[in-house]
């Protein structure tokens, strides 16, 4: 999942420790959410909307993973295999 | 007082370090009294280290804990069971070693009881419900 908050924090002038401390959670929190490596609960990413006053698609991007070649083949194959 | 989450951090640190040094002591000392005292002194002073200071624990906190938690107590269990068996096993050649491998063992399987009857408490706290038969 991609997310545009360092782009809503620049439009809203605001830091990332200004920001954490809207959302009560710590500074590490929206430093590995922005870098992608955390993603936020569900409450977290409504109190985030609010606070940029956007929509939760406009700041995160759900990317679908891609599947595995080997998986996808033998979910094909069994596809094709089954008696429907 | 009040201490910033930096210096609360070492003081933790420092507590627990002097705890269980005081502790390992007294306990080789053979003096139960006396590790009742450290210990309970300890977490005393553990618990006013932490009260002093207003520290976020956030949801990335508790899910890097959850994460820490299980490996933790996966490493232990196999460890501690591997050991175990692999000590009683020698009890013929070392039979001073039986006791311990029994103690690690035994361990082993108190945790990974502990551990299965808090996760059916917590499922079932966060919405577990088993499936109705129709």
């Amino acid at each position: 999942m991609r997310n545009k908050i360092k782009v809503f924090r620049a439009i809203h002038d605001l830091t990332q420790e200004q920001l954490a401390n809207k959302l009560g959670v710590t500074r590490q929190t929206i430093i590995a959410i922005e870098k992608d490596k955390y993603n936020p609960s569900l409450d977290l990413a409504f109190k985030m909307a609010r606070i940029f006053d956007v929509k939760i698609e406009e700041i995160f991007v759900y990317e679908e993973q891609p599947q595995d070649p080997s998986k996808k083949s033998q979910n094909s194959s069994s596809e094709e295999n089954s008696p429907d | 007082m009040s201490m910033d989450v930096k210096h609360s951090r070492i003081c933790r640190i420092v507590i627990i370090v002097a705890t269980v040094a005081l502790a390992g002591w007294f306990a080789a000392m053979a003096d139960a009294a006396l590790v009742m005292i450290a210990v309970g002194a300890g977490a005393i002073l553990f618990y006013l280290c932490k009260t002093n200071v207003e520290e976020v624990i956030d949801e990335r906190d508790e899910r890097v804990s959850e994460k820490a938690s299980k490996a933790a107590m996966v490493t232990f269990a196999a460890i501690s069971a591997l050991a175990g068996i692999l000590l009683i096993s020698m009890r013929n050649e070392h039979p001073e070693y039986a006791n311990a491998g029994f103690v690690l063992a035994f361990s082993a399987c108190a945790l990974m009881i502990l551990y299965s009857v808090l996760y059916g408490y917590y499922n079932r706290r966060y919405g577990y419900e088993p499936y109705d038969e129709e």
